[in-house]
């Protein structure tokens, strides 16, 4: 028997030796009248159907294995590229509404397409509407932080066998002064034509050569064992990057001379080289997912640094709020909260499929953001437990039991506990142009999921 | 100049229960005009600065207490006053219970800790009731909804998606069931038997399920089905799947369905089949005849309905009646000719609504918060019978069911003879799971202070129970006896006693089967 409400029944049954489990009931979705009739048609009449479609998205969340297939030029390979798109994360906004970070970030991109000479060049042309500014998300495309991509810049490409889909992002930017961080300076530019004329050209032969002799690279299994090193595969990306880097060091030792040992001093030095990677590789897997209709399950989320987006499967928009603040920062020496800018990035979708937040408890190096000790990291990992509806079967967490992390985030129980997905992620600085400034954990706002439930409900699907 | 005062508790989510005993601590304590204990719902909030409130800013898990009084230091202390009700139900629930922290916080959770559960019972409040148990359904679980005010619309949509699912939709408002064997909800310890009884009316059930047991029977399955479901509205929808599922359950050799005035057209359609096995159908205040199938038979008592079902399984039950009229003459002696009235004071809705039935036919007009009709409302003129149903919910705001506290009813009837016109004061005393562990022992010593009185009323007390409940029926039963009592052997017997005196004619307790 389960009880819910009132203790004494549960106690009266138990007393005739019946097993009752009580349930720690509190008042759902804050009381709302709307968002309790929502609930109730989702959890009611609708329930076999949503259960039915959110089994298949949990299914293709946790069962996709996106294989690293090559780098390419974003023009040839990216839908809906053009020769002046640029690309931004998270969810579409006007030029105007763009935050100091990711406005700086889009100056380097056009400089370093040639575009302009400087940032104020390049912001009157953007001003001026002579750039197309996309979310890079409408075009199989995901960025962490403030990254923007343009025509020129090298893409890793991503390829969904299941699906036949493919996604796309750029190769991590590196550590210090670069674009992605929201630093415009002559020596960011630098970075993203260093990747351009230096990485690329040095690592597409050796990614080539290492696919030739062993195959694609499945690279949520390069996840899963970083999983096992201490990685949540968003904050830190340590040990899988390692493991990246490994299997690429046969071609890399080939590459070519003084070009090669360059590339591989800005490989040794970024230890995020796999987080565009695994964007990448959950971009397509959430594409897929998001292809199944009926669902109450969120398949994207990202930010662009004044609005926090989220999609729903089966539904082809956005639901929006404010980006919230980072929370919990641990800011470097010099700067603090009035530096912050609020949260950015595409790399929320991580969140989505059972790594980040999510996998917290498999990554001391999280824990030391999440109040020092191993038990926030877990409590990270069982809020995220409490707001999913299944398990991944790949991503396991050693200091757990080896348990599956959480996917599959249900709007339905999100808007009952009224308990948002965490991320944890870097902090830029909001208005003077110095890069990351810290790092913390951001909580997704409730409006948005709460928007996206309503959203299900008056969907046509529904 | 009164003081209004507010204290918060946040995140500190607590049940009804909890809820009304700080309310009455609060309301308790010096001083204090009025109270309340409410969670910070949008709905509670919004009635909290209608009464003049200054409310906090708080979330609908926040605890709110609030108190106006007479000065700002009875309103402090009136909020001690719940704050020490709330801690000392905090320490006492937790030997032996689940840390709160380790039970699941979602019924899907539940299930998933539970896998072979297959009932939930739901007792949130009305807002959020359809939800959880529309979240059961979904989980394959019958539903015992025992919260009430659930709008009928919401009723209709969880009794015909439950029946579309096959799964039972016990409520709104459902007080008792008892499937394979295990009591739910406010449900009494009864031997397994042959009956099946469905019922829309909770302590109509336990009344027949308890004189089954008594009477050397016993249950199968009791299916508790809400006090609306057979009106024209709900249709029937669980009264009609209960005894299909009891036609079919090998262990019913007999069916009793246990109705308050039913809609003549939903009772006529559910009654045009036996199902297969002898069906009686106790509507209890039928007025008009019921069309039915051959082999169904219907009466208008919760007596008649066991005695009809226990003749229909060939045996032969006792006579009820049987001596109660020398019993009456002897309570007569020495009554004060000016106390003709009669008081009943019930914590059974049925049980209340049955009494007025039967007794109204003798005494004529009875007065009641439930009334048989308009004009029998109350406040009712000097003199006249009075029927109160405790459990209705303009008594138990901000207090406990009276089944669960008698303290309320003890109250009312130690200042029974202050009115020098009442006779007879009549009490159910409702014994069994999720009841007063020994009402008794309340209730007995307002009794007493009654009848010891030279020339005051009489009081006839019906106690609803079985050996095997927890509270024992035969010691409920020797303490009320002791206390002065005349006891009677079934509800409907105890209203007959009741009329028997207020007429002053002993025959009427021994009437006979007609009702």
């Amino acid at each position: 028997m389960v009880n819910v409400g009132l203790r004494l029944f549960g106690d009266a049954v138990r007393s005739q030796g019946v097993g009752v489990v009580d349930v720690d009931w509190r008042i759902p979705a804050g009381g709302d009248p709307a968002l309790v009739a929502a609930l109730t048609t989702t959890y009611g009449t609708h329930s076999a159907r949503i259960e039915e479609a959110n089994a298949e998205v949990c299914r293709r969340l946790d069962s996709a294995a996106p294989v690293l297939s090559g780098l390419a030029t974003a023009r040839d390979v990216v839908p809906g590229m053009g020769d002046r798109t640029l690309l931004h994360p998270g969810p579409p906004l006007a030029w105007e509404d763009v935050c100091d970070p990711l406005r700086r970030s889009a100056h380097a991109a056009v400089m370093a397409e040639g575009w302009a000479d400087t940032p104020e060049a390049a912001e009157a042309l953007i001003a001026s509407g002579d750039v197309d500014l996309q979310p890079a998300n409408e075009h199989a495309t995901v960025g962490p932080m403030a990254t923007v991509l343009g025509p020129s810049a090298p893409v890793f490409v991503v390829e969904n066998p299941q699906s036949g889909a493919r996604a796309f992002a750029g190769i991590n930017q590196g550590p210090g002064a670069a674009p992605w961080f929201g630093v415009e300076t002559p020596e960011a530019v630098a970075r993203l034509v260093l990747l351009r004329e230096a990485v690329r050209p040095v690592l597409e032969p050796a990614l080539g050569a290492t696919i030739e002799s062993g195959g694609p690279i499945d690279i949520f299994s390069v996840a899963a064992q970083g999983l096992q090193m201490g990685d949540d595969a968003h904050m830190r990306t340590q040990a899988s990057t390692n493991l990246l880097i490994r299997a690429l060091l046969p071609g890399l030792v080939a590459a070519d001379g003084d070009r090669g040992v360059k590339v591989a001093r800005f490989l040794a030095t970024n230890h995020l080289l796999f987080l565009n990677v695994v964007m990448a590789a959950a971009k397509t897997t959430s594409d897929w997912a998001s292809a199944v209709p009926g669902s109450s399950i969120v398949t994207g989320m990202a930010r662009n640094g004044t609005t926090f987006g989220i999609k729903v499967a089966g539904l082809d928009r956005w639901f929006t709020a404010p980006a919230p603040d980072v929370g919990q920062a641990l800011f470097h020496p010099g700067y603090g909260p009035a530096d912050a800018a609020p949260d950015i990035g595409d790399s929320a979708v991580l969140e989505t499929l059972g790594l980040g937040g999510a996998a917290a408890a498999a990554s001391p190096a999280v824990a030391t953001f999440l109040g020092g000790k191993m038990a926030g990291a877990v409590a990270a990992t069982r809020a995220m437990e409490s707001i999913c509806a299944g398990r991944s079967t790949r991503f396991r967490i050693p200091y757990l039991d080896f348990s599956g992390s959480p996917i599959g985030i249900d709007l339905r129980r999100v808007v009952t506990l009224e308990v948002t997905p965490r991320i944890t992620t870097g902090i830029l600085d909001a208005a003077g142009g110095r890069g990351q400034v810290g790092a913390g954990v951001a909580t997704a706002p409730l409006a948005a999921f709460q928007a996206a439930l309503l959203g299900v409900v008056e969907s046509p699907e529904a | 100049m009164t003081e209004a005062a507010t204290r918060v508790h946040a995140d500190t989510y607590i049940d009804s229960v909890q809820l009304m005993a700080a309310t009455r601590a609060m309301s308790g304590a010096p001083g204090v005009e009025y109270a309340a204990a409410v969670m910070a719902t949008p709905a509670n909030r919004d009635d909290l600065a209608a009464g003049g409130f200054d409310v906090p800013a708080a979330g609908a898990n926040d605890l709110v207490l609030a108190v106006r009084a007479g000065s700002a230091a009875d309103a402090e202390a009136g909020l001690d006053a719940g704050d020490e009700t709330l801690a000392s139900a905090a320490a006492s629930a937790e030997p032996g219970g689940a840390e709160p922290g380790e039970s699941p916080r979602t019924l899907e959770d539940a299930v998933a800790a539970l896998p072979d559960a297959n009932v939930a019972i739901v007792s949130v409040p009305g807002p959020f009731a359809a939800l959880e148990a529309h979240k059961a359904l979904s989980q394959g679980l019958h539903v015992l909804l025992f919260s009430d005010n659930v709008p009928v619309g919401d009723e209709v949509a969880l009794k015909e998606r439950g029946a579309s699912l096959g799964l039972l939709v016990m409520g709104p408002g459902a007080g008792t069931a008892m499937l394979g064997g295990t009591g739910l909800g406010f449900a009494n310890a009864v031997r397994a038997g042959r009956v099946g009884v469905v019922a829309a009316a909770g302590t109509g059930a336990q009344e027949v399920m308890c004189l089954l047991d008594r009477w050397g029977e016993g249950v199968s399955q009791a299916i508790g089905v809400g006090g609306r479901d057979l009106s024209s509205a709900v249709g029937g929808t669980m009264a009609g799947l209960g005894l299909r599922a009891l036609a079919e359950d090998p262990a019913t050799e007999a069916i009793l369905l246990v109705s308050k005035p039913p809609s003549a057209d939903v009772a006529a359609r559910l009654l045009q089949s036996a199902h297969g096995k002898p069906l009686v159908a106790a509507l209890v205040g039928l007025a008009a005849p019921v069309e039915a199938a051959a082999g169904v038979l219907i009466t208008d008592t919760l007596e008649e309905g066991v005695l009809l079902t226990l003749e229909g399984l060939g045996a032969t039950p006792p006579d009820p009646g049987a001596g109660l009229a020398s019993l009456v003459s002897s309570a007569l002696a020495g009554l004060d000719p000016a106390r003709r009235s009669l008081l009943g004071l019930f914590s059974g809705g049925t049980l209340c609504y049955e009494s007025m039935v039967v007794m109204s036919r003798y005494l004529g007009a009875i007065h009641s918060n439930t009334p048989l009709n308009y004009s029998w409302g109350i406040p009712a003129p000097a003199g006249a019978h009075v029927c109160l149903d405790l459990g209705e919910e303009e008594y138990t705001r901000g207090r406990p069911h009276p089944m669960i506290d008698p303290g309320d009813r003890a109250e009312r009837i130690a200042a029974a003879p202050g009115d020098g016109s009442v006779g007879v004061v009549l009490i159910d005393v409702v014994l069994g799971y999720g009841g007063h562990a020994d009402p008794a022992s309340v209730l007995a010593p307002a009794c007493r202070s009654v009848t010891a009185q030279p020339g005051g009323p009489r009081v006839v007390a019906y106690v609803l129970g079985t050996e095997a409940d927890p509270q024992v029926r035969s010691k409920q039963c020797a303490a009320l006896e002791e206390a002065g009592c005349l006891l009677a052997p079934t509800a409907t017997r105890a209203a007959l006693l009741a009329a028997a005196i207020a007429a002053r004619n002993p025959s009427i307790a021994e009437d006979g089967r007609a009702g």
